[in-house]
């Protein structure tokens, strides 16, 4: 038999024992794994600040976005272009519709001329009073020029 | 004549004296009202241009403009119609 003395140091002693084992053990492995944890814990927190901050310039996506307005702020300017192109056809309606006219009464002179051609002329018109070119007088057709005098 | 025909252009050229003659002229023959397109030349330009030496005169062109007939004395009104005719 122990004696309670002898008890009471082997107890002692398995307390102790156990103890620092609990403790070697658990310390040991609490340790790696709280520094394991907190460092991943911290670079796992710096990784995952650092995209929350690669996120944050997305905003400059989003100001690729506010461009976008601009740039289709843009596109109405380009919309205008087409109404500079819409005025060329204006021009090219001026143009031309009075020159025809024009030309059709060029013929006609040279038809006069080419019936009968009479002396360039100012003769006095007893009709009007006015002088004008003989030629002006002409007319298509056969003719009959007469000469007369007062006396 | 220039009446009953309206396909021929009767065109008066006068020329000589002045012009209070030729309008006197003109009123006294009642050819203000005719078929007759009456003008006169105050400078008988028109009349050296055509070798015109004395009056009347006439000078007959057909519808092409070819001159057919030039005569002094009084219009040969046949030779007018023959070549309307023609």
């Amino acid at each position: 038999m122990r004696s309670p003395t002898r008890r009471a140091a082997t107890a002692a002693f398995a307390l102790a024992l156990a103890a620092t084992s609990c403790a070697g053990t658990s310390s040991a492995d609490t340790t790696s794994t709280a520094t394991t944890g907190s460092a991943e814990t911290e670079v796992a927190a710096p990784a995952t600040t650092t995209p929350v901050t690669e996120t944050v310039p997305a905003p400059d996506d989003s100001a690729s976005t506010e461009p976008s307005t601009p740039e289709t702020a843009t596109e109405p300017e380009t919309a205008t272009e087409p109404e500079t192109t819409a005025t060329a056809p204006e021009t090219a309606t001026e143009p031309e519709t009075a020159t025809e006219p024009e030309t059709a009464t060029e013929p006609e002179t040279a038809t006069t001329a080419a019936i009968l051609l009479l002396p360039s002329v100012d003769v006095v018109s007893l009709a009007t009073g006015e002088m004008a070119d003989l030629n002006s007088f002409s007319r298509p057709g056969a003719t009959l020029v007469w000469f007369w005098a007062p006396h | 004549m220039a009446q009953d025909n309206p396909d021929l252009h009767v065109l008066g050229l006068g020329a000589q004296d002045t012009l209070e003659f030729a309008n006197e002229f003109v009123a006294s023959g009642d050819l203000a009202n005719s078929a007759i397109t009456m003008v006169w030349d105050p400078t008988f330009a028109s009349w050296r241009d055509y070798g015109i030496r004395s009056q009347p005169y006439w000078i007959l062109y057909d519808d092409q403009g070819t001159e057919i007939t030039s005569r002094p004395g009084v219009i040969d009104l046949g030779a007018v119609q023959a070549v309307l005719d023609a």
